[in-house]
């Protein structure tokens, strides 16, 4: 009876390792602002717009293992981000200015609240504070990271200064830019439930 | 983007990690219709976009080049196109961008030919389409290169589901697409330019 159990049990691992994780998300515009969801798991992630412009509300049932969403530009620039992330509930990891940069193939973070770790190049002094710098890999391409040691507060209005990081990342990890696909305010989770209000400009 | 570029560039972020790959580019959008360039080396890309119709040259000198106009965000969608011309020096043509999870680069190119580790093959629009596996930047590339190039200044049409549903089935998964372009590239180092259109 074990050893069929087992044997059963080997064919849904490799039942579920042909298939691909579950993954779900949305992308668009809303008040001229770009906004995406990504998330993976069994629960899901909503996004909503009830004031408009650069603002938006989102929440995340449990039962994901990643959840994503955010509002911004695309295409992305090197900007000064402005934002409020006014309210933050239940699970959740990280609040970052993110965004992606194809050449190389780069997934970029500045952490502002939580924590993003990886392996730890230096450190960068911006908008009042220091930032750890670190490298990471997601799907084998880079990840550029930084991470605010003291965190913002929740409530308040922020200024991300990007080019301070940017030219960090350039002399001190590989190149970024000129194309960046997106920069966004982002939340990130890895469980749920949780939701979240913020506003960018 | 181009492989031997690539190994130069590891080349020099291993020896020399201040090193920069010289690189430029714009994005933007046009009558709705997303627009982008890309290049490296001594020279520059030009692009002159009009809704989903463009001209694009590139002058002798870069180490890679490309042009191209489509959605963004993208899909999976049938697109429709008409490259005009495509004159001087080019590798490849054809459907092309991004997906974020995993962190990808794709192509379906239909004029040259991109390759990488070979994976099968896939038959759609009236061809054959070998699949490789490459790699960008550490992360992965999908592509499909049709064996039998596309012709000049005809109404062609990519079904990117029939490729999209291979690269699942028999590469990884592909999620939320950053866009989907019409794209002409270049790593041969020589000038050219094209005129395309997509709907």
């Amino acid at each position: 009876m074990k050893k069929i159990v087992l044997l059963a049990s080997a064919l849904v691992l490799s039942l579920a390792t042909a298939h691909q994780s579950q993954a779900g998300g949305t992308t668009g515009y809303n008040g001229g602002f770009y906004y995406f969801t990504y998330y993976t798991g069994s629960g899901s992630t909503s996004i909503s717009f009830p004031v408009g412009g650069g603002n938006f509300v989102g929440s995340w049932t449990s039962g994901v293992t990643d959840s994503l969403c955010g509002k911004g530009w695309n295409p992305g620039s090197i900007r000064n981000v402005g934002y409020n992330a006014g309210l933050l509930n239940g699970n959740w990891h990280s609040v970052a200015v993110y965004g992606f940069a194809p050449y190389p193939n780069v997934e970029y973070y500045i952490t502002e609240m939580g924590a993003n770790s990886g392996t730890f190049i230096g450190t960068v002094n911006s908008d009042g504070g220091t930032y750890n710098v670190y490298k990471g890999s997601q799907a084998n391409g880079p990840q550029y990271k930084d991470d605010r040691i003291v965190d913002q507060s929740i409530g308040s209005n922020h200024t991300v200064t990007m080019a301070n990081h940017v030219n960090y990342w350039k002399a001190h990890i590989g190149s970024f830019g000129p194309t960046i696909s997106w920069t966004v305010l982002s939340v990130e989770a890895f469980g749920g439930p949780g939701n979240c209000n913020a506003t960018v400009w | 983007m181009k492989k031997k570029l690539l190994l130069i560039s590891a080349i020099a972020f291993s020896t020399a990690v201040m090193q920069q790959v010289n690189a430029a580019g714009t994005s933007g959008y046009s009558n709705g219709f997303y627009y982008f360039t890309y290049y490296t080396g001594n020279g520059s890309t030009t692009i002159h976009p009009n809704g989903g119709n463009y001209s694009a040259s590139w002058t002798s000198g870069l180490s890679d080049s490309l042009a191209g106009v489509g959605w963004n965000p993208g899909s999976i969608r049938t697109i429709g196109y008409n490259y005009g011309f495509i004159s001087g020096s080019y590798n490849s043509a054809g459907a092309y961008g991004w997906a974020p999870y995993p962190n990808l680069e794709w192509y379906i190119t239909d004029f040259g030919h991109v390759s990488g580790t070979f994976i099968g093959t896939v038959n759609s629009d009236g061809g054959t389409y070998n699949v490789y596996k490459g790699v960008q930047g550490g992360g992965p590339q999908y592509i499909s290169s049709r064996t039998s190039n596309q012709s000049i200044g005809q109404n062609h049409t990519i079904t990117m589901a029939n490729h999209v549903n291979y690269w699942k089935a028999h590469i990884g998964s592909f999620g939320t697409i950053r866009e989907t372009t019409i794209m002409v590239e270049t790593w041969s180092g020589g000038s050219g330019s094209c005129n395309g259109t997509c709907w």
